[in-house]
């Protein structure tokens, strides 16, 4: 990432690191904005922000970067709000095609909060309480599971929203492991 | 839904379904109000596939935000998708996107991020 340095082993390791977040941070910005074009351009821009400063200077590269794209989707959903009101007819988030992969029951909580359904459901917060919610409540398992971060990290960056937000945000209908309902939802599929 | 027949359709939805089609205004089948019910919701789907079934519409099931979705396409191109929502095997929520501007990410298939 850094022009003036060669490319050491250091470097490619941290570049290799950040293709990895590239995946988790373009969920959140997706589950914030319900706009894959949107979300695809924050992460750009995290990842330019990024580039800006001295990584020696973060402890977590996984934390900042979560921060750092978080809030440019609460800014970007604070500004788009006045369109959505006047946007014609019910305004749903735009649906994005997945692998078809059977998902791993480890992950089934995650694929459910990507549902529609789901993210339908979250556009009835406001834009800080649907940070808050994603942050404190959704994302809290795999960001433990899968990038070590301590869960007094977690808790100081989810707590940083709420703080500033104020809010306990109603836990949002609709937030039901996959198991429920998959067989069903196959069911229901291969019947129409 | 493609055989037309609207009470088999209501059997597999909740009797407080609710269908809710984003034509962001541009989609002259797109509802601009929620269609609450089983059987109007029911209606609504047969009718519109009806109607939409002179055109050369291919319809797929696909995986959308890693569920199961309907994607109607012309020449491989997404038109409409609908997603549906189950709770106790049936059908709560129906969301049918049609508004053009927002089937981008249906071009190529993505992993689900964490």
């Amino acid at each position: 990432m850094r022009e003036h340095e060669p490319a050491g082993p250091r470097q490619e390791h941290a570049l290799v690191r950040l293709t990895a977040q590239r995946e988790r941070l373009f969920a959140i910005a997706y589950r914030m904005l319900g706009s894959v074009e949107d979300a695809e351009d924050l992460v750009q821009e995290t990842f330019i922000r990024w580039a800006r400063v001295d990584p020696n200077t973060i402890e977590s590269p996984a934390a900042w970067l979560t921060t750092v794209v978080t809030r440019l989707a609460l800014n970007q959903l604070q500004s788009a709000r006045k369109t959505r009101e006047a946007y014609i007819g019910p305004w749903l988030p735009e649906p994005m095609l997945t692998l078809d992969e059977p998902s791993p029951s480890d992950r089934a909580e995650l694929a459910d909060s990507l549902s529609i359904a789901f993210l339908a459901v979250l556009e009835r917060l406001t834009p800080r309480e649907r940070a808050v919610f994603l942050l404190r409540d959704v994302l809290r398992t795999s960001m433990k599971r899968s990038h070590g971060c301590s869960s007094y990290r977690r808790q100081t960056a989810a707590r940083c929203f709420i703080g500033r937000a104020n809010v306990s945000p109603p836990r949002p209908r609709g937030f039901t492991p996959i198991d429920e309902h998959t067989p069903n939802s196959s069911r229901v599929s291969s019947a129409l | 839904v493609t055989s037309g027949d609207v009470d088999g359709v209501v059997q597999l939805l909740a009797g407080d379904a609710v269908l809710w089609a984003d034509g962001g205004g541009q989609v002259r089948a797109a509802a601009l109000r929620p269609i609450r019910g089983a059987l109007r919701v029911a209606r609504f789907l047969v009718g519109v596939t009806k109607k939409t079934s002179r055109e050369q519409l291919v319809i797929a099931t696909r995986m959308v935000n890693g569920f199961p979705a309907l994607v109607a396409s012309v020449g491989g191109v997404a038109q409409r998708v609908v997603t549906i929502d189950v709770r106790n095997g049936r059908i709560v929520g129906v969301y049918a996107m049609a508004n053009p501007a927002k089937l981008n990410g249906m071009r190529q298939p993505r992993m689900i991020g964490e």
